[in-house]
């Protein structure tokens, strides 16, 4: 071996000593997190271990990479990274009836409603992300945060959150969030040790900045869905090629329990409906409007007639159910080919979460609005 | 996984940064791994590329503040004056100039450099293994790995060590096997 790795072996070699405590801790705040996936409204209905979670375990539209994590962790450092949270949190889901009121249930064809929300979409300007700007999404939905007390004790608590979200290729992303203080707990004591640390992360604002993105790691949209170095603009805008690559990726992600390795509906689900959240680029019209025709051609997928979201606006209800338990909607604007909101409730119509897309961009500069 | 894993993962990290940070970030490393379970691929035989990829890219998060201690310990004529920055007690390599050079070195290296080189000299994953972790083609791995040794034996030789004849015979070797 070399000089300069012999140095580099000794170098702070005493600093890698293992720690009992500090092991015993990152143990016991995973242990708590499956928990909270198991339990939570967090849309992950019944991970059971790290090790070996089922694959239907968990709902179709991922939390994107840097969603939850840093939401946790925010616990302990300050809040710094709930910003990445909102933008593709599709996962984060709620239940029917909460906030949005459905106006006029009117079952139509859901397949209807999607081909005619794809040839919308097909008709939009698309203004790609060039070198030098970036992509403003902003999102509404709810955080889950997670983390422990000055004495150690793990508390969670839901809270809305509203996140806008700069990204570029290859820079430091940019976010503001904020914290509302409506909290909602997993259980009474995580209400009672909340209170007692001060309410924490409730009514505040965090400015944040995350690891260059979308094109780096993880916060690549695609990379960690084995599309390797694909870009938005080249994913393939003809339905057929486009739901065949759809299904690449979500084949990967139900491959990862070591399962079948092919993916089932909810899958194929998740992954367009993620794709169509465009949480880090925006995507051709074209590939935006297959997408639609992607969803259209799942089996099981129907139309609960128009609905409004969140924020009041009209759109028609596309649910598909899940691993026969999770019930996940999204409301589209028909007009525009534009996705309003994601929610997912229970079977039995329990809030679980939702995502609303409130507004999107290519802006000049952080901290531009479109 | 936690169990085979998490003391190595532990252990580079804290190298790496200060050791409540570090502990934070491991701690952090696994919970990411179980958010992003489904996307990872269990057919793989070796899950610490993966893991070292989570932990190098929330490394990233606090690259400023690595490359700060790194250089306030080039800087340090004492290096028992900085356990601040770094715990204090260390080995005694990095009570040398050495070890000074050594932590300029790295402060000058770029991130994927750094994090290439470390990943290289402080576990055992191969060229292809740091690949997967970084997330980048194994040529790049291989030429960032070239650079930084590069980097580090030019600023060893200036700092007038022996680049022939380390000082550090007999030390233990980084507990980078221990926890697997």
């Amino acid at each position: 071996m070399t000089t300069e790795l012999r140095y580099l072996h000794a170098f702070r070699a005493a600093a890698a000593a293992p720690d009992e405590e500090a092991r015993a801790a990152a143990r016991a705040a995973l242990l708590a997190e499956i928990e909270v996936a198991a339990s939570s409204p967090s849309a992950q209905p019944a991970a059971a271990t790290p090790s070996a979670p089922a694959p239907a375990a968990r709902s179709a539209p991922a939390v994107p990479a840097g969603g939850r994590a840093r939401r946790r962790r925010s616990l302990l450092a300050g809040l710094g990274g709930l910003a990445a949270a909102g933008a593709a949190a599709v996962a984060i889901a709620l239940g029917t009836g909460v906030g949005g009121g459905d106006v006029r249930p009117q079952p139509a064809s859901a397949a209807e409603a999607l081909r005619a929300a794809a040839g919308a979409a097909s008709a939009q300007p698309y203004v790609p992300l060039t070198p030098g700007r970036y992509w403003y999404v902003k999102t509404s939905g709810f955080g889950d945060m997670t983390g422990s007390d000055s004495a150690r004790r793990t508390m969670s608590v839901t809270l809305p959150v509203t996140t806008e979200r700069w990204t570029a290729p290859g820079r430091w992303s940019r976010s503001r969030t904020a914290i509302g203080t409506a909290a909602r707990f997993p259980t009474e004591r995580d209400r009672r040790l909340w209170i007692a640390a001060g309410r924490p992360w409730a009514g505040t604002v965090h400015d944040d900045r995350g690891a260059p993105s979308p094109y780096d790691r993880d916060e690549r949209p695609f990379a960690s869905d084995r599309l390797g170095t694909a870009r938005p603009e080249d994913l393939p805008e003809e339905v057929e090629r486009l739901a065949e690559r759809v299904r690449q990726i979500a084949d990967a992600g139900a491959a990862a329990y070591g399962g079948a390795g092919s993916a089932g509906r909810e899958q194929v689900w998740g992954t367009a409906v993620r794709l169509l959240a465009q949480g880090d680029a925006p995507l051709p019209p074209r590939t935006r409007a297959a997408l639609f025709e992607v969803l259209a051609q799942i089996p099981g997928v129907t139309s609960r007639g128009t609905v409004r979201d969140a924020r009041g606006r009209s759109g028609t209800a596309i649910a598909l159910t899940l691993f026969g338990s999770l019930r996940e909607e999204l409301v589209v604007d028909e007009r525009t080919g534009t996705l309003l909101e994601t929610r997912s409730s229970g079977r039995d119509g329990s809030f679980r979460g939702r995502t609303t897309f409130l507004a999107s961009g290519v802006v000049d500069s952080v901290r531009a609005r479109p | 996984m936690f169990d085979r894993h998490y003391d190595a993962i532990a252990a580079f990290l804290r190298r790496r940064v200060e050791r409540a940070l570090a502990d934070e970030l491991a701690s952090e490393t696994f919970l990411r791994a179980f958010d992003a379970r489904d996307r990872y691929d269990c057919a793989r035989d070796d899950a610490r590329p993966w893991l070292y990829g989570i932990a190098a890219n929330l490394l990233r998060s606090h690259r400023r503040s690595e490359e700060r201690r790194l250089r306030a310990y080039a800087r340090a004529a004492a290096p028992a004056a900085d356990t601040g920055a770094f715990d204090g007690v260390e080995g005694r390599i990095d009570a040398t100039r050495a070890g000074r050079a050594l932590a300029a070195a790295l402060a000058s290296l770029g991130p994927g450099e750094r994090d290439a080189l470390l990943l290289h000299a402080w576990t055992d994953l191969t060229y292809e293994q740091i690949a997967e972790a970084l997330a980048v083609p194994v040529g790049t791995v291989r030429s960032r790995i070239h650079r930084a040794r590069g980097v580090v034996r030019e600023l060893l030789a200036a700092s007038g060590e022996a680049v022939g004849e380390p000082a550090i015979a007999g030390r233990p070797a980084p507990a980078r096997e221990e926890s697997r």
